[in-house]
């Protein structure tokens, strides 16, 4: 039922934004919920049933949203890779019965129903980049709000099932490749001091023994009593601290242990251009040394846009997508080198 | 910790004081709290409250604690007393500051009609007829101050 999104990359893999080494991508989402309605966790089916009717029969009022992809129709390894695309949370993989998601044909901006929340409207941009992803999701709002009352009220703004996101129902997500930071160990250090500044910082890819590919999502916690303009304004100044926190680490590295440092990168590089078999878990760890040999100007024959692309297309639910049908482990880690030695040309 | 207001006593609660100038957190004293007239419920109306109920959707405070979801809109209304110091972990206010729903067709049809002129204006360009183009281009900035001044009003 997906094929037509496989075919087709989304925008943010198709270009680079600001600080792409480092920064893979931004999301931003408006969370909104249909007045007269209870929320998403409460709803009994017969609601959720009326909702997604009649957010399908709206989102037709927006111009470039043609496909609307009920969860309950999908595969689960198609579920999957609407999940490896950031399209819906992993949450809905299993679940979803009443769930649709509806992404535009550039795939960048995506309408999620009865998830969390009845409405999720998104935007996706490839580097640090979040003002321009934010006026697409407002712009998308406010043409919805002419078709829907969305549950506000004056004093607490718009309500959501979550207190935390009540107020603007903004919510900023960041995800940052951290490579250098992990290995002087300063993580913890960096996830206390945003903390204290109401952000939230995870990894993206976990296994029992920690984060995969040193990728973490970092995300505001505030949505009340503050500004949209001025969530962004602060989200930015967070992650350019975060930034130049992985600057900081990089150029340590390169100082005190230059060959160790280049060895990792370099292994990393034979590995995964010669390799029969990858694991996922092997796989991000070994394309985010490549990552930082490429933003140390190490490694000039693979870039940047490559690697984001790989990250997404080496995904299981992308194997899966592609192949036709599931495959087992053993199947998947050769398919897996295989399509990367075919595309690093290894 | 000392408290923040007579500095002599352990510090036991945590409190928040909302004025012009923002939200101060402070931490005070049994004493300091009487002194301000502060009611902290004892614990038996405190179980209390764990048990109200929504009167539209049913769900317990209780059950809210567990899941961290609310149920309905109206859980704000009667959970009110209780969630402003929940939103204070987090938010930096209790007053929303953002965006405005749209609750009248005003500003979108207007969007609608700019839309439609700057169409037309890059018609007219197109066919080098400028001097049409201009008359356009003025009611496109029209429209568009019209437009700002509807966002004010919001």
């Amino acid at each position: 039922m997906i094929e037509s999104l496989k075919g087709s990359l989304p925008e943010w893999l198709s270009n680079l934004g600001p600080y792409p080494d480092i920064v893979f991508l931004s999301k931003v989402s408006l969370y909104r919920n249909i007045e007269g309605y209870r929320f998403s966790s409460c709803a009994p089916d017969k609601e959720k049933t009326e909702i997604l009717a009649s957010l399908r029969e709206g989102i037709k009022t927006l111009q470039d949203f043609d496909n609307v992809f009920p969860l309950v129709e999908l595969l689960d390894f198609e579920k999957e890779f609407l999940f490896e695309r950031h399209f819906i949370p992993e949450s809905l993989i299993q679940n979803g019965i009443h769930s649709a998601v509806a992404p535009n044909s550039a795939q960048n901006n995506i309408l999620l129903i009865n998830a969390d929340e009845h409405l999720q409207i998104s935007s996706i941009s490839s580097g640090l980049k979040i003002q321009e992803p934010y006026s697409e999701c407002d712009q998308i709002d406010d043409i919805l709000n002419a078709e829907f009352e969305f549950s506000y009220d004056k004093k607490l703004g718009f309500l959501t099932s979550s207190p935390k996101r009540v107020g603007t129902g903004l919510e900023i997500s960041v995800f940052v490749y951290l490579p250098a930071v992990v290995i002087i160990g300063v993580v913890s250090d960096l996830m206390e001091d945003l903390e204290k500044n109401n952000y939230s910082m995870d990894g993206t890819y976990l296994d029992g023994g920690g984060v995969m590919g040193s990728l973490f999502c970092i995300q505001n916690e505030f949505t009340l009593g503050v500004s949209e303009e001025n969530i962004i304004e602060k989200t930015n100044i967070q992650i350019n601290n975060v930034i130049q926190k992985e600057i900081d680490a990089r150029e340590y590295l390169m100082k005190n242990a230059r060959y160790e440092t280049e060895d990792k990168i370099w292994r990393s590089y034979g590995i995964i251009t010669n390799a029969r078999f990858l694991a996922l878990g092997d796989f991000l760890n070994l394309t985010s040394a490549i990552r930082l040999g490429v933003g140390l100007g190490l490694i000039k024959n693979i870039s940047i846009l490559d690697l984001n692309r790989l990250t997404i297309l080496s995904q299981p639910g992308h194997l899966y997508l592609e192949n036709g049908e599931y495959l087992d482990l053993r199947e998947e880690n050769i398919l897996r080198a295989e399509f990367i030695r075919k595309k690093t040309g290894g | 910790m000392k408290c923040d207001l007579c500095g002599d006593n352990d510090a036991k609660y945590k409190y928040y004081e909302v004025d012009s100038e923002g939200i101060r957190e402070m931490n005070i004293c049994n004493k300091c709290a009487h002194r301000k007239g502060i009611d902290f419920a004892p614990r038996t109306q405190e179980q209390k409250v764990e048990n109200i109920k929504c009167k539209e959707c049913g769900l317990s405070f209780k059950e809210f604690k567990k899941t961290n979801h609310l149920g309905c809109p109206e859980c704000y209304n009667n959970f009110r007393s209780k969630l402003d110091s929940i939103f204070l972990q987090t938010h930096p206010g209790i007053v929303h500051k953002g965006k405005k729903p749209v609750k009248n067709a005003r500003l979108l049809s207007m969007k609608k009609e700019i839309r439609g002129l700057q169409e037309t204006l890059e018609d007219y360009v197109k066919k080098e007829k400028y001097e049409e183009a201009v008359h356009i281009r003025d009611k496109i900035e029209k429209y568009q101050e019209e437009l700002k001044s509807i966002r004010r009003d919001k």
